[in-house]
């Protein structure tokens, strides 16, 4: 999978590519417009992560271009602006999605790998991770071939995981990618605990490894074994 | 208090004080001088007695009759007294009754007898002087008062009417309106169209400032995002990192808890800057039931966790034309609320009204008075991760939806009431 992560902000484009890189994904970078015109008029992507804001330019300009194309590429839009007319702007011109800054990398990370699976791997919307299969369509999940029942919270948590295995994954970050408008309400993440209490005990019911790891202070991690 | 209600206060009080000066003043005066022309008269009616009896052997009483005025005495030693102006009251034949006199006593001699006179003059009349005086400076006090009266209302309606407009002009005047300006009528008073020129002139910089301001604080909090976003990813990035020690992923764990609140924080900023630059103006009608619904299926699991519960009566609708994004703002801000600053166990009763809604609380008492709870950044205690934007933004859409809010704290309950603003 190829992946253009187009930000003028170097500091910030480092990290997303060594995230994203670590998930055995190839990424290049652009850090103004004409780089970034450049690339998507030379190579194609499957991917495109688009910041709006460039020196020389506008990402929207950019999106446009690629839609002019008939580019098959995913596109998520990351911007400080989270106005409205700036998500419907870019939302209308053709990105699949708009990550208002700041965002989590395993954030980022989840949503690309939800585009990829949508767009790229057509109808076979399906992850397998070891004896765990999730159907994205239909939002069901088997473990060794046998379904396994979970709530809409639940089964975007275990996507979430999978999607960012190996990964520490703060609290904050799996609070703000579940309950976006429910993070500031608790005193505690006293909740999250008996969501993930929840998951790890239907997952090891139907037979599976005990993926779901607790880092102590900090939050989870699912990691292979 | 008016300003001419004090003027007057004053102009009054001191007038009064010259008046009654100047009425003791002439009272006194006027006695005086009175006094001194029938001591003058009564004098010189001496020397005439005097004069007319030098040449006659003796006084027959019987032939003072005529004169009325006149009481004369013998004396039978020459005892001679000094001429002695006095006052008394005495009974008056004509009168009916006891009147002040002025009176003279002298001695007077005959070529034969000696005598002692005693001449009398009603001071009636100066007495009804001084006070036909005393009552028509009154009446010249009280024509004063009506004519100055008067005079304070015409001025009150010709020469402050410009004052009062202008005063109107800066009442209505709306510092969000971009377009708005203070309007007001020249006035042919020199000093009014001064003030009214440094006002206007004042206004606008005031205007230019505040929508520096605003835009400043609008892309500072842009700005802001970028840094945040940086900070972030290094973070957990950090967080990745293979031989991290515990202690250290915790640090680098609660350094990103801190960047989390401060982007919160930065979003909450960047909306009320938002509402307030009117950004979200486009209206339609929205009804509040389905707004609630709508949060407490997003609020489920948090609800759940503390083990609220909900009431809700929506026999009535609150229906109300406003910008959708709003009152999703609102509702969530006023819920959230509600379940944040509740207690475990607690619960949160929503009543829907034809004109408007009320969402109450269980919870400890408020740690500020009721009106400050809404200025920003102010907290209780226990919810020390909880900053109080929530309510400054709850404040600025409810003020520029035209509805209104009220806060009370009564039966251990907090209740917060949203009603359509009356014009």
């Amino acid at each position: 999978m190829k992946i253009l992560v187009i930000e003028d902000e170097i500091a910030l484009l480092q990290d997303i590519k060594k995230y994203l890189e670590e998930e055995s994904l190839v990424v290049e970078t652009a850090s103004d417009f004409n780089q970034a015109l450049f690339k998507v008029s030379d190579y194609d992507y499957d991917c495109i992560v688009v910041d709006i804001n460039l020196p020389n330019g506008s990402g929207f300009d950019i999106i446009r271009e690629l839609k002019a194309q008939k580019s098959k590429a995913g596109i998520i839009v990351i911007s400080a602006r989270d106005s409205l007319d700036d998500k419907l702007i870019g939302l209308n011109i053709g990105a699949d999605d708009y990550l208002v800054k700041p965002f989590h990398l395993s954030e980022l990370n989840a949503r690309i790998n939800s585009i990829i699976r949508r767009r790229i791997m057509g109808g076979n919307n399906t992850t397998k991770f070891n004896e765990i299969s999730i159907d994205h369509t239909a939002r069901m999940v088997n473990i060794n071939d046998r379904p396994v029942t979970l709530t809409n919270k639940e089964f975007d948590m275990l996507v979430y995981f999978i999607s960012n295995k190996n990964r520490v994954l703060s609290q904050m970050a799996i609070v703000e990618h579940l309950w976006p408008d429910e993070i500031e309400l608790s005193d505690s993440y006293a909740f999250l605990y008996t969501h993930i209490r929840n998951l790890r005990k239907k997952i090891q019911d139907a037979g599976s490894f005990h993926y779901l790891k607790s880092v102590y202070g900090i939050g989870y991690k699912w990691e292979d074994r | 208090m008016k300003l001419l209600s004090i003027t007057n206060r004053y102009f009054f009080l001191s007038l009064l004080l010259l008046f009654s000066l100047a009425g003791v003043v002439l009272f006194y005066a006027i006695r005086f001088y009175m006094n001194e022309e029938m001591d003058e008269q009564l004098n010189a009616e001496r020397s005439q007695f005097e004069k007319n009896i030098q040449s006659i052997d003796s006084l027959d009483a019987s032939s003072l009759v005529f004169l009325g005025n006149i009481d004369v005495e013998e004396v039978s030693s020459e005892k001679n007294i000094e001429p002695e102006v006095f006052d008394s009251m005495m009974y008056s034949e004509l009168e009916k009754e006891m009147i002040p006199f002025r009176l003279i006593r002298f001695s007077a001699r005959t070529k034969k007898a000696d005598y002692t006179v005693l001449i009398k003059e009603s001071k009636l009349e100066t007495v009804d002087i001084v006070n036909s005086i005393f009552c028509s400076l009154m009446l010249v006090f009280g024509l004063f008062c009506v004519v100055l009266y008067l005079s304070n209302c015409y001025l009150n309606k010709r020469v402050w009417s410009p004052v009062l407009k202008t005063i109107q002009a800066i009442k209505k005047f709306n510092i969000n309106d971009r377009e708005a300006s203070l309007k007001i009528e020249s006035a042919h008073i020199e000093e009014l169209n001064e003030l009214n020129a440094a006002l206007q002139k004042m206004i606008e910089r005031i205007k230019s400032d505040f929508f520096q301001m605003k835009e400043f604080s609008e892309n500072a909090a842009h700005e802001l995002q970028t840094p945040l976003s940086i900070i972030r990813s290094k973070l957990e990035t950090l967080l990745q990192s293979e031989n991290l020690k515990d202690e250290d992923a915790r640090l680098i764990s609660q350094a990103l808890e801190g960047s989390g609140r401060l982007s919160r924080l930065n979003q909450s900023l960047l909306l009320l800057t938002k509402i307030e630059n009117r950004q979200y103006e486009q209206k339609q009608m929205v009804r509040f039931s389905a707004v609630f619904e709508k949060y407490l299926e997003i609020y489920t699991d948090v609800i759940a966790e503390k083990r609220i519960a909900i009431q809700m009566e929506d026999k009535d609708d609150f229906v109300f034309e406003i910008n959708l994004t709003l009152a999703d703002m609102l509702i969530s801000n006023l819920l959230g609320n509600s379940i944040k600053h509740n207690n475990r166990n607690g619960n949160v009763r929503i009543t829907l009204f034809k004109d408007g809604f009320e969402i109450s609380n269980s919870g400890d008492a408020p740690l500020y008075p009721t009106e400050q709870l809404s200025n920003r950044f102010k907290k209780g205690n226990n919810a020390s991760e909880h900053l109080g934007l929530g309510l400054a933004l709850v404040k600025e859409i409810v003020e520029t939806s035209g509805l209104q809010i009220s806060y009370t704290f009564e039966d251990e309950r907090h209740v917060m009431a949203v009603k359509k603003r009356r014009i």
